[in-house]
């Protein structure tokens, strides 16, 4: 009987010790998944790191590049996270219109939002008219990189058009060189680059609303929209002596070392299509390249001057609970204070107050300003295509490049694959 | 090597005999060492990456190590080890990885001595629902038993966990183990029983001892599986620092760009350490009992 007063007395005066350290702010912790790691993840453990000095509040990120399986297994079992930060719009669409996730204007401050980002943002990361995904990360695609210095050397300049591009590559094939290097291989996920070639290609060819046919699943990729897309990147990626290593090399390179021809010595390629986020890594392979005269970038040219739209891709923020400790994270991490400090590790951030001072170097400052003076900014398409058709897209264009003569059988492979999962 | 010389004609043909012999088993001496070679270079490879300065890796392929300048480095070791949170994973890992061998391990031996040595009702019913458990996909489970472990609240724990490694290793345990005890003498347990053991002291006492082997090399097999285990991990516990294992904790070394990957050659081999040294301190028993249970006498 005296053991358990003890117990009790112990329990109550802890309680009472420990009251007011955590008094004069919100305490409280929230559950964060996500695709973060290595350096992003540090980065991000440091800002949160604040949250917890401010606030007092708990961020417990987990980690998982396999997010669309270990998401869905948590949420269909009922152990959703507070916040999922999610790569693909298609996800928030999808556990949006299945009422899991939290419509932010009821929670957050959408007017504070409003004056930071542009109002792209807030569309893109709308479903049926509720706001549901916040951006926070992104990265601008569509992005050529080269040499200034090769350039120079072989008398050659960046294009101003699609035409004119092709005729650079023309004439260095002229020149008996390899004018591309090319690399599509991402483990399952294969294949993607060359699905931003397309995107790339048929946004600038047929501009943001026929764009938002094709992942709204309306657009038939039979159609001849689709199929000009497919063949004008075929026109580079499928052609004899256009790529380095041909087909084969084209399938088999890491999208992460598919630019190192580009930057070695000597080279073996000179023109190679990325996101931003390439920048960072081509100067980590080869840390002796100074950004702008060692290493610049042109985005892939105007087809149609007409149409005139920036593609990106990037990291979103949905909230599957809307606790006052969410409230509390998303708005910090909409805010500049957070943004700044990924800024610095080569990300393109949405909040167009983070100052461009806060940016690594003059390539990412030039990606910041980009995304800033966009009139239209586009989602990577295949990201916004249901999880199926995302997958057939990426290996779709592998069969291509395989074998570019089958395009209207691989399109037509597409085609069902879109009826098969809008019929369901 | 002493050459025949003299008139010891025995001797010589004893040592052409012998000669003959390494002649006829050179061919198979050959074509195990290119088997061994070829089934090694990946692992040569990475291990070569692994030293190699970080630009190094991502420019050219390891077999370009060998040239000079020779260029090697440890830093990626000591970024892996130095990076947030490794040593606590590696805790965690032996915290879930131990725990996990060791129970499906005893509740093996008890079942499977059952399944073989006692009579009872749909004995063979119920052994063939354990071995068709064996065919179903991990995959199928994680949604229900995450389900019933949200209600229990066994999520994010090391209880859940071992709970589910114990699961998912039980149906292949038993299965091994009552093979392996349906081949022990039936006259060992009839004397045992003569003797007024019970079951409890059998299998003590007769049956722990005699399965040395097939235990062995059982709980090779499940340490390696759940040391090496990032799936069950992921979705029962969850990737939280407090908890995350190796394997976990070694994902997080990749951006989600893929940058960084250069750190998982460093991490494979330092991951690799501890399975290596279990594997080789009980390799005796694991040559006798990967047999265990395969042959029927």
């Amino acid at each position: 009987m005296k053991k358990a007063v003890t117990v009790i007395y112990i329990v109550v005066l802890s309680a009472v010790v420990g009251m007011p350290a955590c008094q004069p702010s919100m305490g409280g912790k929230v559950t964060v998944l996500g695709v973060w790691g290595g350096s992003e993840l540090d980065v991000f453990n440091k800002i949160t790191a604040d949250l917890k000095k401010t606030k007092n509040i708990d961020v417990e990120f987990e980690a998982t590049r396999d997010i669309n399986a270990v998401l869905t297994t948590r949420v269909e079992s009922g152990n959703p996270p507070d916040v999922a930060i999610l790569p693909q719009l298609s996800l928030v669409v999808d556990f949006a219109r299945k009422g899991k996730l939290v419509d932010l204007s009821t929670l957050i401050d959408v007017g504070k939002i409003k004056n930071e980002y542009s109002p792209s943002w807030i569309d893109l990361g709308s479903v049926d008219g509720k706001f549901y995904g916040l951006f926070f990360k992104t990265a601008v695609k569509g992005l050529v990189y080269y040499d200034p210095q090769r350039f120079k050397e072989l008398g050659l300049q960046a294009p101003k058009t699609w035409d004119e591009m092709m005729r650079l590559s023309q004439k260095l094939i002229d020149m008996k060189k390899t004018p591309w290097a090319i690399g599509i291989e991402s483990g399952n996920a294969s294949g993607w680059p060359a699905t931003d070639w397309i995107e790339n290609i048929f946004v600038r060819q047929y501009g943001a609303g026929p764009y938002r046919r094709w992942y709204d699943g309306t657009l038939a990729w039979t159609s001849p929209q689709v199929k000009k897309a497919f063949q004008m990147f075929g026109d580079i990626a499928a052609r004899q002596g256009w790529t380095y290593g041909g087909a084969s090399g084209v399938l088999s390179t890491a999208f992460q070392e598919a630019g190192n021809p580009v930057f070695s010595d000597p080279p073996k390629a000179y023109l190679f299509q990325q996101a931003s986020f390439m920048a960072g890594m081509i100067e980590q392979a080869f840390p002796d390249l100074k950004p702008v005269t060692d290493i610049n970038f042109f985005v892939l040219p105007p087809i149609d001057p007409e149409n005139k739209a920036v593609e990106i891709g990037g990291d979103v923020l949905a909230a599957f609970s809307s606790t006052p400790q969410v409230k509390a994270f998303l708005e910090y991490m909409s805010s500049s204070d957070a943004q700044a400090p990924f800024a610095a590790t080569g990300a393109t951030m949405p909040n167009h107050t983070v100052p461009l001072s806060a940016y690594g170097n003059e390539l990412d400052r030039e990606f910041a300003a980009i995304l800033n003076s966009a009139d239209t900014v586009v989602f990577d398409a295949s990201d916004m295509m249901p999880s199926e058709i995302n997958a057939a897209f990426w290996s779709a264009t592998i069969d291509y490049i395989k074998n570019p003569a089958r395009l209207d059988a691989i399109l037509a492979q597409l085609e069902k694959t879109r009826q098969d999962v809008y019929n369901k | 090597m002493k050459r025949a010389s003299g008139g010891d004609a025995r001797r010589t043909r004893r040592g052409s005999r012998i000669l003959v012999r390494a002649v006829l088993k050179t061919p198979l001496h050959a074509v195990i060492v290119v088997i061994c070679f070829l089934w090694l270079l990946p692992s040569l490879g990475l291990f070569v990456s692994s030293l190699r300065p970080r630009h190094l890796i991502q420019q050219s392929g390891w077999w370009t190590a060998f040239e000079t300048p020779f260029q090697f480095t440890l830093d990626n070791y000591s970024h892996v080890i130095e990076s947030s949170n490794m040593g606590r994973s590696f805790i965690n890992s032996l915290l879930i990885a131990v725990p996990a061998t060791v129970f499906p391990t005893v509740i093996a031996v008890f079942t499977a001595y059952a399944f073989s040595r006692l009579k009872f009702f749909g004995r063979d019913a119920v052994f063939l629902v354990i071995v068709g458990l064996l065919v179903v996909p991990i995959q199928m489970t994680l949604i229900p038993v995450l389900r019933v472990f949200n209600q229990l609240r066994l999520t994010g724990t090391f209880l859940g966990v071992w709970l589910a490694h114990a699961a998912y290793g039980l149906p292949f345990a038993i299965y091994l183990l009552r093979n392996f005890i349906d081949e022990l003498p039936v006259e060992m347990f009839e004397s045992a029983q003569m003797d007024g053991a019970s079951h409890f002291r059998i299998i003590v006492s007769l049956v722990i001892p005699t399965s040395v082997p097939a235990l062995a090399s059982l709980a090779i097999f499940q340490f390696m599986w759940v040391w090496n285990d990032l799936l069950v991990a992921l979705i029962y516990l969850g990737g939280t620092p407090d908890v995350a294992p190796m394997t976990v904790t070694i994902s997080h070394l990749v951006s989600s760009q893929g940058s960084g990957w250069e750190y998982l050659t460093a991490a494979a081999f330092i991951s690799m350490l501890l399975p290596m040294i279990v594997f080789f301190s009980l390799q005796k028993y694991f040559i006798r009992g990967i047999v265990a249970g395969s042959v029927k006498g």
